[in-house]
C-alpha cells in the first residue's frame, strides 16, 4: 500500500501539470480561434462577398445592404466576446 | 438659434465637469483606489479614436457615399480580434522597458536610435496636425452654426483676436497642460485623464445616440420610413447600393480598412490610450469586443441621419457634417442642438487631450532632448534639478501644437470635408505600422532598414497625398498636377510611374507603404544588426520568454563596463528630481537585498534599472546618451550579446532546474509523508495482532492454571475428578498448540516465506478425502454431509496439503455451526472456463449482514462471544490467504434464512501458482 499511495500521488502530479498544460494549450487554441476570426472578418466584410448583399431588398424596412454589414459585424463581435470571455478553464 | 454665451457657458461647464473627473480619478489613484483598473473603463477609453470626425464626418460621408463610412470602423474591429495576440505583446514590452511613446517604442527597437525616434516624431506631427486642426474646425463650425440664424450669411472670418476657435484653441491647450503634465511621472501614465477620456466616450455616445433616436423617431416614422422614402430619391437611393455611379472600388474599402485597422495601433493617443495607460493586460480581453460594439453602436444611426437630412433639407441644402446639430435645430429642439454640440465638443477635447499629450511626450523625449543633450556642457554639468524643465518643455509643446492646429485651420481648413483630412492623417502614421509590427516578430530588423523604410515611405505620402491635398485647395501651385514635375509623365504625384484607376488614397498608400516596407526589409537584409540592434530585437520579440525572469532581475542585461553609484543616482535625481530618485534607489536597494542605496552593487542589473527609469522621463534613446555619459562602457561586440543571451539563458535553465529539483524533492517529501502514514498503520495492526494473539494465548492458559492448581492444593481429590480436569487440560493445551501452530502459519504466508509444495491435484480426490476425515465430527453433531460433484474435473496445478487445509476449515466451520437436529452441509464442486469453485453451503443460522465484513479478518470469529464453538479465529484468515496465494479469491454468501455458504474459486492457472 505504500507504494500504491505513492502511485496515487504521482497520479495527482500528473494531473496536475496536465492541467497547466491545458491552460497553455487553451492560450494556443484561443489565439488561434482569434487568429481564424480576423480571416472569417477579412473575407466577409470586403469584396466580393459584401457584394452578394448589394440587392435592392430590404428586410423589415432596413435595405438589405448596410442591415447585412452590420449584422456581420455585429455577429464578429459577438464570436470575438464568447472566445475570450469563456474563461481560461 | 441659441444665444453665445449660452453655448459658450454650457461648453465650458462641461470641461469643468470633465475636469472634475479627472480630479476625483487622480485622487482615487493616490489613495490606491484606482477608478481605471477596470477592463470597461479601458475599452471606453480606446472610444478616443472617435473623434470629432466620426461625430460629424461619418454623417458627410454618408450622405455623399453611403455605406463607405464603415471601412474606418470594421478595420479596427479586425485589428481588436488579434488585440490579445498583438496589443499585449506591445503592452508587455513597453511594460517591461519603460516606453512612454510609439516613437519610443520603435526607436528601442532598433537600437534606442535617437534618429529614428526624431523620425517617428516629425511624421507624427506632421501627420496630426491636420487632425487636430479638423477638430477645431469642428468645434468652431458647429459653435456658428448653433449661434448663426437659420438663413442668415455665414460670418464673415474675422480678425485672429475676435476667432472664437483661437480661444478654442487655447483654452484645450490650457486643459491638456492640467490634464497630462502636472508632474512628472517615470511611467507617463495618466489616470485621471483616462478617466475623463472613458466619461468623454460615454457622453459623445449617448448624445448621439439621443440625436439619432430622435431624428429616427421623432422627426421620422422610424428607420422603416427614412428608407421608403429614401428609395423614392434616386440620389438618395444610389447611396444604399456599393455600386454608385462607378463600379464599386473594392481596391478603396480594402484600402480603407487596412489603413484603419493599422491607424487604431500607431496613431500616437491610441498607442497613449491602449499600450502606454494599460493597467493590466488582461483587460485587453474586454477591449477586444467592448470597443468594436463602441463602434458599432455609435455608427447605428448614421444612415438614418445622413438620409434624413438629406430628405429634410433636400440635396445640397445643408452641410451633410452638420447634420446632427441642423436636424434637431430645424425642428426646433434647440435643447438637444445644444446636447448634440456637446457630444461633439466631447469627441473632439477628448482626441485634442490625449493626441497633444502623447505628441508632447514624444517631442520633448525625441527631438528637444536630444538637442539640449548635445549642446556642449548641458549632458555632463553637474546640474540642477531638470524635471521641472521636462516639464516645461511638454507644456510649451502642447500650446505649440494646438496654435499650429489652429493656423492650419485658418489657412486650409475651409478647404476639405472632414473625411479627407482624417484620412490624410492616417495614412502618415500608417508608415509606422511595418518598421513596429514587423519588429514585434522579427529578429533580422534594423535601424538601417526602419529609417529607410520610413523615410521612403513618408516621403511617397508627401509627394503623392499631402502635396496634392494641398494643391487643391489652392494654396500650393497645382501645375504639377495635371502634366507632371516639369512635364514628366511618370511623376505625377496621383499616377506614379503612370499607375492609374485607383484614388488618391488607394495610390498613395499603396505606393508609400510598398515602398516603405520593401526598403525596411531590403536594407535590413543588406547586412548583419549589430550587437545593441540584435539585444534590442531579443528583448522585443521574445518578450514573453523574457519577461517573467526579468521580473526576478534575471533578465539578459547587454552592458558591460564601469559605473558609480552616486553617479547614477545624481543623474536620475536630475531628470526625475532628488526624492523622486531617491526613493526609486531604495526601493531598489530593498529588491537586491541590501541595507542602503551605497551598497548597491554597481553591476549591469543597476545601469540598465536606472536607464528604463530615465526612459520613463525622457525617452530610451536619450536615457542611453545619458547613462552612457556617467558610466565607462566597453563598446559590445555581437559575439558579446550572444555570450549574454547565453549566460542569462543558461541562468534560466539553472533556476528551471533548481524549480524542478525542489518540485521532486517535494514529491518525495509527501511520497514519505505517505509511507510514514503507512507505517504506523501497519504499527497498529501489529499491536492489535499481538494483543489479540495474547487474550486467546490467556483464555486457554488461565483455565489450565486453575486446573492444576486445584489439583495441586485438593491431594485427596477423586480420580474421576482428576481425570476430568486433566481431560480438560489436554484439550486445552492442544488449543494452544494449534493457536501457535496457525499464527506461526499466517506470519509466513503472509511474508511469503511459507513453502508450497505444488503438484497436480484432482480437487473430487482432495474433496472424498477432507468429506472423509471430517465425517466423523459430522456424526457426532447429527448431521449430514453431501458432495455435489461433477463425474470429471480437470486436474490443478496447487499445493495439495495447503488446499485440503482449506477445505478442512470450511468444512469444520460448517458442522460447527449447523443446528443440533436435522444439520445439512452440502459441497458444491464446478468448473468452468476460467477455473474450478467450490462452496460449502450449511443450514445454520447464518452470519448477520454486519458481521459479513469480518469474518476473514484475523481473531474476529463469528457467532456470539458467548455461545459461540471453539476456534482460533485464524481458520478463515489464512484459508483465504492461501486461495488467494494461488490467484483465487473467496467468499461468504447468505441469504436470509438460507445458512451460511462459504466459497472459493481457483483459476486453472495462476502466475503465483507458476512461479511457486
Amino acid at each position: 500500500m505504500g507504494v500504491s499511495a505513492a502511485v496515487r500521488m504521482e497520479r495527482g502530479y500528473r494531473r496536475e501539470f496536465r492541467g497547466a498544460k491545458e491552460t497553455a494549450m487553451f492560450e494556443g487554441l484561443a489565439a488561434q480561434r482569434l487568429l481564424a476570426l480576423f480571416a472569417l472578418g477579412w473575407l466577409m466584410l470586403n469584396f466580393p462577398l459584401i457584394s452578394l448583399w448589394d440587392r435592392r431588398v430590404s428586410v423589415l424596412g432596413i435595405p438589405l445592404l448596410p442591415a447585412a454589414l452590420f449584422v456581420v459585424w455585429a455577429a464578429l463581435i459577438a464570436l470575438v466576446a464568447w472566445v475570450v470571455e469563456r474563461g481560461e478553464d | 438659434m441659441l444665444s453665445a454665451p449660452l453655448v459658450i457657458g454650457a461648453s465650458f461647464a462641461y470641461l469643468l465637469l470633465l475636469f472634475g473627473v479627472a480630479h476625483f480619478g487622480d485622487r482615487r489613484a493616490r489613495q490606491g483606489r484606482s477608478v481605471i483598473g477596470n477592463a470597461w473603463v479601458y475599452a471606453l477609453s480606446m472610444g478616443v479614436y472617435c473623434s470629432a470626425w466620426t461625430y460629424f464626418g461619418s454623417i458627410g460621408r454618408a450622405a455623399s457615399l453611403g455605406v463607405w463610412f464603415l471601412p474606418i470602423y470594421l478595420g479596427p474591429t479586425l485589428a481588436m480580434v488579434l488585440a490579445w495576440t498583438v496589443l499585449r505583446k506591445m503592452i508587455r514590452i513597453s511594460r517591461s522597458y519603460r516606453i512612454t511613446s510609439i516613437a519610443d517604442f520603435i526607436a528601442s527597437r532598433y537600437g534606442k536610435s535617437r534618429l529614428l525616434a526624431a523620425l517617428v516624431t516629425l511624421i507624427a506631427v506632421v501627420g496630426i496636425l491636420p487632425y487636430v486642426a479638423l477638430q477645431l474646425k469642428a468645434i468652431a463650425s458647429g459653435y456658428a452654426l448653433l449661434t448663426t440664424a437659420p438663413g442668415a450669411p455665414p460670418a464673415a472670418v474675422g480678425a485672429w483676436w475676435h476667432d472664437s476657435t483661437l480661444y478654442v484653441a487655447l483654452a484645450l491647450a490650457g486643459f491638456t497642460i492640467a490634464f497630462g503634465t502636472r508632474h512628472l511621472d517615470t511611467t507617463e501614465r495618466h489616470e485621471g485623464m483616462v478617466a475623463a477620456i472613458a466619461f468623454e466616450s460615454v457622453i459623445k455616445l449617448l448624445a448621439f445616440l439621443a440625436v439619432g433616436a430622435f431624428v429616427t423617431w421623432g422627426v421620422f416614422d422610424g428607420p422603416a420610413e427614412i428608407f421608403a422614402r429614401g428609395r423614392d430619391v434616386p440620389d438618395i437611393d444610389k447611396l444604399l447600393r456599393l455600386e454608385q455611379d462607378a463600379p464599386f472600388a473594392y481596391a478603396q474599402w480594402f484600402t480603407q480598412m487596412l489603413l484603419a485597422m493599422l491607424s487604431v495601433i500607431v496613431l500616437p493617443r491610441q498607442f497613449q490610450m491602449m499600450v502606454v495607460e494599460n493597467v493590466d493586460e488582461r483587460h485587453v480581453k474586454r477591449a477586444a469586443w467592448v470597443f468594436p460594439l463602441y463602434m458599432l453602436a455609435i455608427n447605428v444611426f448614421v444612415l438614418p441621419i445622413a438620409l434624413g437630412g438629406l430628405l429634410h433639407f433636400g440635396i445640397g441644402g445643408a452641410n451633410p457634417d452638420t447634420f446632427v446639430l441642423s436636424l434637431p435645430l430645424a425642428v426646433g429642439q434647440q435643447a438637444l442642438a445644444l446636447v448634440a454640440f456637446i457630444g461633439g465638443l466631447s469627441a473632439a477635447t477628448g482626441m485634442v487631450i490625449v493626441e497633444a499629450i502623447a505628441i508632447s511626450t514624444m517631442v520633448c523625449n525625441d527631438l528637444v532632448m536630444p538637442w539640449l543633450l548635445r549642446k556642449p556642457g548641458f549632458g555632463s554639468a553637474a546640474g540642477s534639478d531638470l524635471s521641472g524643465m521636462l516639464l516645461g518643455i511638454r507644456r510649451t509643446v502642447i500650446v505649440a501644437l494646438l496654435l499650429l492646429g489652429y493656423l492650419y485651420f485658418r489657412v486650409a481648413g475651409e478647404a476639405y470635408a472632414l473625411v479627407s483630412i482624417g484620412l490624410i492623417s492616417f495614412a502618415a502614421v500608417a508608415q509606422f505600422a511595418p518598421a513596429l509590427l514587423a519588429g514585434m516578430y522579427w529578429k533580422g530588423g534594423t535601424r538601417a532598414g526602419a529609417l529607410a523604410g520610413m523615410a521612403a515611405g513618408f516621403a511617397l505620402w508627401t509627394y503623392t497625398l499631402m502635396l496634392p491635398s494641398l494643391a487643391k485647395s489652392g494654396w500650393w501651385p497645382d501645375a504639377f498636377l495635371g502634366p507632371g514635375p516639369f512635364g514628366v509623365e511618370l511623376l505625377k504625384p496621383e499616377q506614379l510611374l503612370g499607375l492609374s484607376g485607383l484614388d488618391g488614397l488607394t495610390h498613395s498608400l499603396f505606393w508609400s507603404l510598398l515602398v516603405n516596407a520593401g526598403l525596411y526589409v531590403a536594407v535590413s537584409l543588406w547586412r548583419s544588426p549589430s550587437a545593441r540592434e540584435a539585444g534590442q530585437a531579443l528583448l522585443f520579440v521574445d518578450v514573453f520568454e523574457r519577461s517573467s525572469s526579468s521580473a526576478s532581475g534575471s533578465g539578459p542585461v547587454f552592458w558591460r563596463g564601469r559605473a558609480k553609484v552616486p553617479d547614477l543616482l545624481a543623474l536620475a535625481g536630475r531628470f526625475l528630481g532628488l526624492e523622486a530618485a531617491q526613493r526609486v534607489f531604495v526601493d531598489y536597494a530593498k529588491r537586491v537585498g541590501v541595507a542602503r542605496v551605497e551598497q548597491i552593487p554597481p553591476d549591469a542589473q543597476l545601469v540598465q534599472f536606472v536607464e528604463t527609469q530615465l526612459a520613463g522621463a525622457i525617452g530610451s534613446a536619450s536615457a542611453r546618451v545619458m547613462v552612457a555619459s556617467v558610466v565607462e562602457e566597453e563598446q559590445l561586440a555581437l559575439d558579446d550579446v550572444m555570450r549574454i543571451l547565453d549566460e542569462a539563458s543558461q541562468l534560466r535553465a539553472y533556476s528551471h532546474a533548481l524549480e524542478e529539483k525542489s518540485l521532486s524533492l517535494e514529491r518525495a517529501t509527501a511520497e514519505l509523508r505517505a509511507a510514514n502514514e503507512q507505517l504506523k498503520s501497519l504499527d497498529r495492526l501489529k499491536d492489535d495482532f499481538v494483543s489479540s494473539v495474547t487474550h486467546e494465548l490467556r483464555t486457554p492458559l488461565t483455565s489450565i492454571r486453575a486446573l492444576a492448581e486445584l489439583m495441586l492444593e485438593d491431594a485427596g481429590m477423586d480420580a474421576v475428578q482428576r481425570q476430568q480436569f486433566l481431560a480438560i487440560v489436554v484439550g486445552e493445551t492442544e488449543r494452544l498448540t494449534r493457536l501457535v501452530n496457525q499464527v506461526l502459519d499466517m506470519a509466513k504466508i503472509e511474508s511469503g516465506h511459507a513453502e508450497w509444495r505444488n503438484a497436480e491435484v484432482d480437487l473430487r480426490a482432495l474433496l472424498e478425502q477432507a468429506a472423509q476425515t471430517t465425517s466423523e465430527m459430522f456424526r457426532e453433531r447429527g448431521a449430514t454431509l453431501v458432495l455435489n460433484m461433477p463425474p470429471q474435473v480437470r486436474a490443478l496445478h496447487a499445493d495439495p496439503d495447503r488446499l485440503t487445509q482449506v477445505l478442512l476449515n470450511l468444512l469444520s466451520n460448517a458442522a460447527k455451526f449447523v443446528p443440533h437436529e436435522g444439520g445439512r452441509v452440502e459441497v458444491r464442486l464446478s468448473a468452468d472456463e476460467a477455473g474450478v469453485t467450490v462452496e460449502v453451503q450449511d443450514n445454520g443460522p447464518g452470519v448477520p449482514p454486519e458481521q459479513q465484513q469480518v469474518v476473514f479478518e484475523k481473531f474476529r470469529q463469528g457467532g456470539d462471544a458467548l455461545d459461540r464453538p471453539q476456534g482460533t479465529g485464524l481458520g478463515l484468515p489464512i484459508s483465504r490467504q492461501i486461495v488467494e496465494h494461488f490467484g483465487g479469491r473467496m467468499w461468504l454468501r447468505c441469504e436470509p434464512g438460507q445458512g451460511a455458504c462459504f466459497g472459493f474459486m481457483l483459476p486453472w492457472s495462476s502466475t503465483q501458482a507458476e512461479q511457486a
